[in-house]
């Protein structure tokens, strides 16, 4: 059962359906009440009831967390709606940018205090689409569609606070009460979108359709049709290029919405334009321009770089070598059928001063055993004294325990001077059995 | 009565300095909680150690406070692992103005020295996100590199503390005996010696050698304990990591990483990148997802769900969780969850 493009992006590109239904339509309020950033000020709000919730040992994804984030969400509803001031003196923008600082701010603050919760931020502005659920995004949508249903049943009202409010004020409406419910429904949207999408990609969805559908008409229907349509679209293109062109998925996303925003203005441009003729001839001189950037850059980064590279041109830090390679570092099997090729004394014992490891000194010496055993036993003996390996110092004992038919008390896991009598024997035993030997020979 | 503050201080001065020379430790710092923990070890009751990063945290990052100036300022050993991990590290030590903690001083131990780097890049370059030019850093995931970690801190200390030579060696040898011990089991430590099993596990000749060794008339593998005995049955295992966090661990175990969900961290993966992976682990049958506990731990689920897989989601470091108090501990932690995942992939076959 093979995963297909199908398996790894239909789920990312529900959500992004999701996302364009409900958030093309708040970008059309957001960017008539030139609140653009308001977004990002309560995603990073509602990230603040998180991290708070994490002080007191909610985990980011349980149920008590996400009512923390919804209280802190409905707190930044009512400072939004509360800063609305009749006169603008003081732009709205500017609170929004505040309240923006100080809720990063305190929440680095609280983080430090509860050192897991840093990673929450980091993944709040690239946000994990990819990885979306299905749970997840039927929740989203249900959440949403109330919220959307919500709007639609006081459309009137919500409409008329955000395109005049002084008409609404004349009514005798009461605005900041409005206000505040716009906020609440707006966080509530954001509050889940951020969590899945990512800060960056909720900004583009909310205010790119919004734009380009502003462009082109007034009517508020219509704008939402086209918002809709071109969000599906650039989801799909979006989708498809990161997955054919091997990107991380939000990012491509949201350049996407860009070069399509970009497209469109410079058609209208054309399109609009008295004299068509010098608005391309614009357009043209424009494009060459970046062009032409794009290349200088391209041909500087090389230049710089190819200077870079002489310079760090790093060291690694050398690894020492084992000296002595031959032998020390052939395979086992290479090392015993090396061995047994061995057909000398004078060969054996050339190779034992070439091998530091015990365990092959000690097969080495076997083989010598067998072709001389007064020497063979020699070296056995000075390896036995010298190893530390007491699983060496039993085997070679076992050695000499079979060659004499008896017992000398050694024990292979006693320190060496608790051992001299042993060793003292087992040398007593090679001079007589080895020493007498040669003497009866001659 | 001017006079009688002026004295009352200056007994109060002269007390408290006196008091401080009485008791004066040296001052420890390491960047990670895992080297502060050796540190303490080795040091003892002669050392007093603070570390600056936490086991649940991203070593690559650290969030600049004023108190790390303040504890490099009065120290007279600072840790670092010496390799391109603790980027931050040197920008600290300038900052606090203490001559004796360079790089290159006494006082400046890089644990990593000695350390037979894996993942060593080909081509050293920084384009490719957070390669490391001289290797993979976290080289503690393999005790047998704390034996060597402790060996650069123990010098370290006795370049800074003379006095304290004879204490501080008798503590790294114990150090030593107790890795090798719970790695390898208490009896093939005493029959083959802590260096001799550190070569062969080091040569990934250990498992052979035991089964074909014997000792009176019994396989040495069956006298095999510890950590190592624990994973023996899972080697050549499979399993996917979060980030490539694991690799001397992978190395020592003998396990095999296929893939990791975020090669290069903070960036998302590619959904080319996603479905290679997925597929992989479908079509090897493979499921466990090892992840350092300081990656968003609502994301390692999602991917496990994803993919039907048994997450394993355990700190990196010491200090990373609860229980988790020492270098011991740490390392049953994370031997503990991969046995307990793979065998819960077992049961559900």
């Amino acid at each position: 059962m093979q995963v297909s493009i199908v398996d790894i992006m239909l789920p990312a590109f529900a959500e992004c359906l999701v996302l364009v239904g409900i958030h093309s339509y708040l970008g059309i309020h957001v960017i008539k009440r030139k609140v653009i950033f308001v977004d990002l000020s309560l995603a990073q709000i509602a990230a603040l009831g998180t991290t708070v919730a994490f002080l007191f040992g909610l985990s980011p994804q349980s149920e008590g967390a996400y009512w923390f984030s919804l209280g802190f969400t409905m707190l930044g509803a009512a400072i939004f709606s509360l800063s609305r001031f009749k006169n603008e003196k003081i732009p709205q923008e500017a609170v929004i940018g505040l309240v923006y600082a100080l809720a990063a701010a305190i929440a680095i603050l609280v983080v430090d205090k509860a050192p897991h919760g840093a990673e929450h931020i980091k993944e709040i502005m690239t946000g994990s689409i990819l990885w979306v659920q299905w749970p997840t995004i039927i929740k989203a949508a249900i959440v949403y569609a109330l919220v959307g249903g919500f709007h639609f049943l006081f459309r009137d009202r919500f409409i008329l606070i955000s395109n005049n409010p002084e008409a609404a004020y004349a009514r005798g409406m009461n605005v900041r009460f409005w206000d505040f419910l716009f906020y609440l429904s707006f966080g509530i949207v954001i509050t889940h979108s951020v969590n899945t999408a990512g800060v960056l990609l909720v900004f583009v969805f909310l205010v790119v359709p919004a734009i380009a559908t502003m462009m082109i008409t007034d009517k508020l229907w219509l704008q939402l049709v086209i918002g809709w349509t071109m969000g599906t679209l650039v989801s799909v293109i979006g989708l498809a290029l990161s997955y054919y062109l091997d990107l991380p998925s939000g990012p491509t996303v949201v350049t996407t919405y860009g070069l399509v925003l970009l497209v469109l203005s410079l058609v209208l441009y054309i399109v609009r334009a008295e004299n068509r003729m010098i608005a391309v001839r614009n357009v043209a001189l424009g494009i060459v321009t970046t062009i032409l950037l794009a290349f200088i850059f391209y041909e500087g980064g090389h230049f710089f770089n190819h200077h870079d590279h002489t310079a760090a041109a790093v060291t690694t830090p050398q690894q020492t070598v084992n000296q002595h390679v031959d032998l020390d570092q052939m395979t086992d099997t290479a090392f015993t059928q090396f061995v047994q090729q061995l057909k000398t004394k004078k060969q054996l014992m050339d190779a034992l001063t070439q091998v530091s490891d015990d365990f092959r000194r000690w097969e080495i010496i076997q083989r010598l055993i067998q072709l001389a055993p007064a020497e063979g036993y020699h070296e056995a003996l000075h390896l036995l004294e010298a190893t530390q390996i007491p699983l060496l110092r039993s085997e070679i004992y076992d050695a000499f325990k079979q060659a004499a038919g008896r017992d000398f008390g050694y024990d292979p896991f006693a320190e060496a001077s608790e051992n001299s009598r042993s060793l003292r024997a087992l040398k007593q035993w090679w001079h007589t059995t080895f020493q007498r030997g040669n003497g009866s020979g001659e | 009565m001017k006079r009688f503050i002026y004295i009352l201080l200056t007994a109060w001065i002269a007390l408290h300095a006196t008091s401080l020379q009485a008791q004066h430790k040296i001052q420890v710092v390491a960047t990670l909680s895992t080297y502060g923990d050796i540190a303490k070890y080795i040091g003892g009751n002669r050392v007093e150690v603070r570390s600056i990063v936490k086991g649940n945290e991203d070593p690559h990052y650290v969030k600049p406070k004023p108190t790390y100036a303040v504890w490099l300022a009065k120290a007279d050993l600072f840790i670092e692992t010496g390799l391109d991990l603790e980027l931050w590290a040197p920008a600290l030590i300038d900052k606090s103005g203490n001559p004796r903690i360079r790089s290159g001083q006494p006082g400046y131990v890089a644990v990593a020295d000695g350390v037979p780097m894996l993942e060593v890049p080909a081509v050293a370059d920084r384009s490719e996100g957070d390669v490391h030019i001289y290797g993979n850093p976290h080289i503690h995931t393999s005790p047998l590199n704390a034996k060597i970690i402790a060996e650069n801190i123990t010098i370290g200390l006795i370049n800074v503390d003379p006095e304290g030579e004879a204490y501080y060696r008798a503590n790294l040898n114990r150090f030593k005996q107790e890795i090798d011990e719970r790695l390898f089991g208490k009896q093939l430590v005493q029959l083959l010696t802590g260096p001799v099993l550190t070569r062969l596990a080091r040569n990934h000749q250990l498992v052979t050698f035991l089964e074909q060794k014997t000792f009176h008339g019994k396989p040495l593998i069956q006298l095999l304990g510890g950590w190592m005995k624990k994973m023996y049955p899972y080697r050549h295992r499979k399993l996917v990591a979060y980030h490539k966090n694991w690799a001397y661990f992978k190395d020592l175990f003998e396990l095999e990483i296929i893939g990791y969900v975020e090669p290069k961290p903070g960036i998302p993966p590619s959904p080319r990148d996603v479905e290679e992976l997925i597929n992989r682990m479908r079509r090897e049958h493979v499921r466990v997802i090892l992840a350092a506990n300081y990656f968003s731990e609502r994301k390692v689920h999602d991917i496990a769900r994803k993919v039907d897989g048994i997450p394993v989601i355990v700190p990196l470091g010491v200090d990373g969780a609860p229980g988790v108090t020492d270098y011991f501990s740490l390392v049953d932690v994370w031997v503990n969850g991969l046995v307990t995942a793979f065998e819960q992939q077992k049961t559900e076959e």
